[in-house]
């Protein structure tokens, strides 16, 4: 091969999103470009950890990654806004919401320091306990959850929970020895990270959806040939991002069927965020984090209303 | 022992005064994490003292006990195979030693100079810690103290073990 | 030149500079950035001297190393290691042999709350081994008994090797002690046996001791009381939910703390244990660094992707790739230190024993018991160097030949595990 790009992300192996999305788009790269890019694929952070992939990527310890932007606090705070309650409806259609908003320039800036090739979320985020039961915000109180970034801590936070950060593939071994008493996923982490084994039961809330990127070290890309770089442009953009969010939903609902069949508590907040008990709350934690950025001088009210109305474009 | 090499030496002390302190804090902490929890339990959240962030802190604290012991530990921690080398002239085992400090030295500046642009990156990008929010850019320039004592030490050493080859071959 | 043979070669570095008495923290670490400057650029290397100590120094999985430690000092600092063995001797009373069973149940309940072999070999060799010797006992019998019993401190629960090995192939760390329990209480057993029988074919190696009463034996039981209630406390805590397995060494050195305290420990004396436990824990930690810089360079070579590939390819069957590994296991543990080796080989055969089908968390117990052996084997074991130094007019050579009895004790225990399985997994 002329170029090997050393792929990291944190998803295990056996996951099907290693296998669908990741090795998928490998897959069809090494085959547009006849053999000529080779990707490597270092899953389960073996390459590098989840917080430290999108240093790793600038640093090219790894050529790129597929991470999360909020696993590093503070730097893609207007990326974030898509992951307040009420944006993202399915994993396909929040995709479809954060690539546009990154096309549109509205986002675009958090992102210099490599090469994005897609944006994508994953569907709603619920609640999933072992030994506890959520159905009001009040059964929160004292609980320590897991969550994956700091708007979706304020959240937990307002709902008198403590959140405990942490990214996904620390959430098994936490809960099993019992460091928290369970974490905000949605379906497909649960499947991918195996919490049905460890929870027994479940609030379906949609309280929130991380926002995800597939990113590359910029001076790898630009060191490429043009006909490579065409291959990689190929597999970016909107349409990867769709297709990436379509197979969230698909093991969303794998996650979901398991935890049926295995006869956990599922508790469906009826709305959703939009519940009346729950909706205050969310509310309020939506209202700080775009004054909080606004006081920044980040135009985030500006990126929320895209946001919004991309959201129904989108489904 | 140059009043500089003195001195140094009094800094990584005080540094190990750091990292006992911290060992400390980290078991202080744990303690109060579990007690708040058992008081929040037994009162049915009536009597919540419970905090954010224990385990930040436990991680922090860890980051630091550790970081600055090594300094001070950099010629008293060390476990080699002394299998080959058992009879070896002096001469070589010191030159060997000077050797291991000179590596050290080495390592420990490639982190130092890693953690400067880590402490100006992360100050630009106003990145914080992910419970506390506390700005990751106070957080490295207190690593970068660790490791740059680490280098400033193991340079000593190295001068001094530079020394006693010398000694040896007179 | 392709990645794995990169890796050999800087493999070879590691070992030559191992073998020139580098440290082992220094070695690993040369050769990971080498290699990974050598295999990648040296930019993203430099990276790694960022990345390494960051991510590996605020891993909270790790916060328990530095506070087991700490329990074991203080135990030791405050003569509750003292009062542990003269209450077990009173037990033994005049049994021909019964100073060094006493000093091996010692071993095995200081173990308990000591997660380093090398401590329990410390603090039970200042008060065993002069006794002993007071009492007429051959020298190679009492070193040897006190070289042996320490491993225990390896296997039975807290162990900082089975903490490691978790962290690194991913295993619950519950599930590793509770796995490590019967196999280290084998131990205990096994060792007394081993003491029983050669007391019995060569009576001149111990001296019948003085013979205690019922009352001093029910008295002699108040030793093991502060110890067990530690345990008791760290078990019942993790049992009743109160705090998880990691707070649960913090915990256990608090509870230390406030009996040394009790038992007129003051300022001064915490301040040396701090520092005691701050020196060993540098050590392990220098250690681990090496390792996980070490990590990345194994990753990007691919040899344990090529190496499982290999003896993929060999066809051999699974109790032979078990052979081979723990072959390679006794032959290391002959000149490194057992953390060391942990860190170094398992990352590499893992994937090797996975392939073969073998259960991880049984595999994690039979890797750590044939690791320990490693602490007693000549030419280079760590539990040894430990006992010369409170026995400097004994040989080296004599040690060893006392310890002998025990590494064959050990190589039986090893051949139980895996004969039967389920002495490991029984209680997971
Ligand atoms: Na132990
Ligand atoms: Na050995």
């Amino acid at each position: 091969a002329d170029v090997t790009l050393r792929f990291a992300h944190f998803w295990p192996a056996v996951s099907p999103i290693h296998k669908e999305v990741f090795q998928g788009w490998a897959d069809a790269i090494e085959a547009d470009s006849n053999g000529r890019i080779e990707v490597e694929i270092y899953p389960g952070a073996t390459l590098s950890k989840p917080p430290a992939q999108y240093d790793a990527v600038i640093n090219r310890i790894a050529d790129m990654t597929a991470t999360v932007q909020g696993y590093t606090a503070n730097r893609f705070p207007l990326t974030q806004v898509v992951e307040l309650p009420g944006v993202v409806k399915t994993a396909e259609q929040g995709s479809c919401v954060i690539q546009s908003l990154y096309e549109e320039g509205l986002i675009a800036d958090e992102y210099k320091d490599t090469r994005p090739l897609f944006l994508f979320t994953h569907g709603q985020g619920h609640l999933h306990l072992k030994g506890k039961e959520v159905r009001e915000p009040a059964d929160l109180a004292g609980l320590r959850i897991r969550r994956p970034t700091l708007v979706v801590g304020s959240m937990l936070e307002g709902l008198e929970a403590q959140p405990v950060g942490m990214p996904a593939p620390n959430s098994y071994e936490s809960m099993q020895r019992g460091v928290i008493n369970g974490v905000s996923l949605p379906w497909e982490g649960v499947n991918s990270f195996r919490i049905n084994e460890l929870a027994d039961s479940h609030t379906e809330i949609g309280l929130y959806s991380l926002s995800f990127m597939v990113t590359m070290n910029k001076s790898v890309y630009n060191s490429m040939p043009d006909d490579l770089k065409q291959v990689i442009d190929k597999h970016s953009g909107l349409e990867l991002a769709k297709q990436s969010g379509k197979i969230f939903d698909q093991v969303d609902k794998l996650g979901r069927a398991e935890a049926v069949e295995l006869g956990h508590t599922m508790i469906t907040i009826e709305g959703g965020a939009e519940n009346p008990v729950w909706k205050p709350v969310l509310d309020a934690t939506t209202e700080n984090y775009l004054q909080e950025l606004e006081d920044k001088g980040m135009p985030a009210r500006n990126v929320y209303k895209r946001a919004l109305e991309l959201s129904e474009q989108c489904l | 022992m140059s009043g500089f090499a003195r001195l140094v030496d009094a800094i990584c002390r005080g540094m190990l005064w750091i990292s006992a302190m911290m060992l400390t804090a980290m078991m202080l902490v744990v303690l109060a994490d579990v007690i708040t929890r058992a008081l929040f339990r037994l009162t049915d959240g009536s009597f919540d003292l419970t905090f954010n962030g224990g385990i930040e802190l436990v991680r922090f604290a860890l980051l630091f006990a550790i970081l600055y012991a090594l300094p001070w530990c950099v010629d008293r921690s060390q476990v080699v195979v002394d299998l080959f080398t058992e009879n070896l002239s002096d001469r070589s085992k010191a030159v060997l030693d000077t050797l291991c400090f000179a590596g050290y030295t080495l390592l420990a500046l490639g982190m130092s100079i890693r953690f400067w642009h880590a402490v100006e990156s992360s100050h630009l990008s106003g990145e914080t810690t992910q419970d506390l929010m506390f700005p990751m850019s106070y957080i490295f320039v207190t690593t970068l103290i660790g490791t740059a004592m680490l280098a400033l030490r193991s340079l000593m050493l190295t001068g001094s073990q530079i020394g006693k080859v010398m000694e040896c071959k007179a | 030149m392709s990645s794995s043979t990169i890796g050999f070669i800087c493999i070879g570095l590691m070992l030559f500079m191992l073998a020139i008495r580098i440290p082992i923290a220094l070695t690993m670490a040369i050769a990971g950035f080498v290699g990974f400057a050598w295999i990648i650029a040296f930019d993203p290397a430099m990276a790694i001297l960022e990345s390494a100590p960051f991510e590996t120094l605020t891993n909270y999985n790790f916060s328990p190393i530095p506070m087991f430690i700490l329990m074991g000092v203080l135990a030791s600092r405050s003569n509750m290691s003292n009062q542990l063995f003269s209450g077990a001797r009173s037990l033994f009373g005049a049994w021909r042999g019964g100073i060094s069973l006493a000093a091996l149940m010692s071993c095995g309940i200081f173990s308990a709350i000591s997660g380093s072999s090398v401590a329990t070999a410390a603090s039970m060799s200042r008060v065993a081994l002069p006794e002993m010797r007071k009492h007429g006992y051959a020298d190679s019998l009492a070193t040897g008994t006190l070289a042996a019993g320490g491993t225990l401190g390896i296997m039975i629960p807290p162990s900082i090797a089975l903490l490691l090995y978790a962290l690194i192939t991913e295993q619950s760390v519950g599930d590793m002690f509770m796995a490590g329990l019967i196999p280290g209480l084998l131990g205990l057993v096994l060792y007394c046996v081993t003491v029983t029988v050669l007391v019995r074919l060569k009576p001149k190696l111990a001296q019948p001791g003085e013979a205690t009463s019922l009352v001093q034996k029910l008295a002699g039981l108040k030793g093991l009381l502060p110890f067990t209630s530690v345990f008791v406390i760290i078990i019942g805590g993790i049992y009743l939910g109160l705090f998880t397995p990691t707070e649960a060494a913090a915990i256990g050195a608090f509870c230390t703390l406030m009996i040394a305290i009790q038992r007129g420990m003051r300022w001064t004396g915490f301040v040396d244990a701090l520092k005691e436990t701050l020196v060993t824990s540098a050590m392990i930690f220098f250690m681990i660094l090496g390792a996980e810089i070490f990590g990345f360079f194994l990753s990007v070579s691919r040899i344990s992707f090529e190496l499982v590939e290999y003896v993929d390819a060999l066809n051999l069957s699974p109790f032979m790739v078990l052979f081979a590994v723990l072959v390679l296991f006794m032959l290391l543990g002959c000149v490194m230190d057992s953390i060391a080796m942990l860190l170094l080989t398992v990352p590499v055969v893992f994937p090797l024993i996975q392939a073969a089908g073998f259960d991880p968390v049984w595999f994690g117990v039979v890797a750590v018991i044939t690791v320990e052996l490693g602490l007693i084997t000549p030419p280079v074991g760590m539990n040894v160097f430990v006992i010369k130094a409170f026995a400097k007019d004994v040989s080296i050579g004599s040690i060893y030949k006392g310890v002998m009895p025990f590494v064959l004790s050990d190589l039986v225990r090893l051949a139980l595990i895996i004969a039967f399985p389920v002495l490991a997994l029984g209680l997971v």
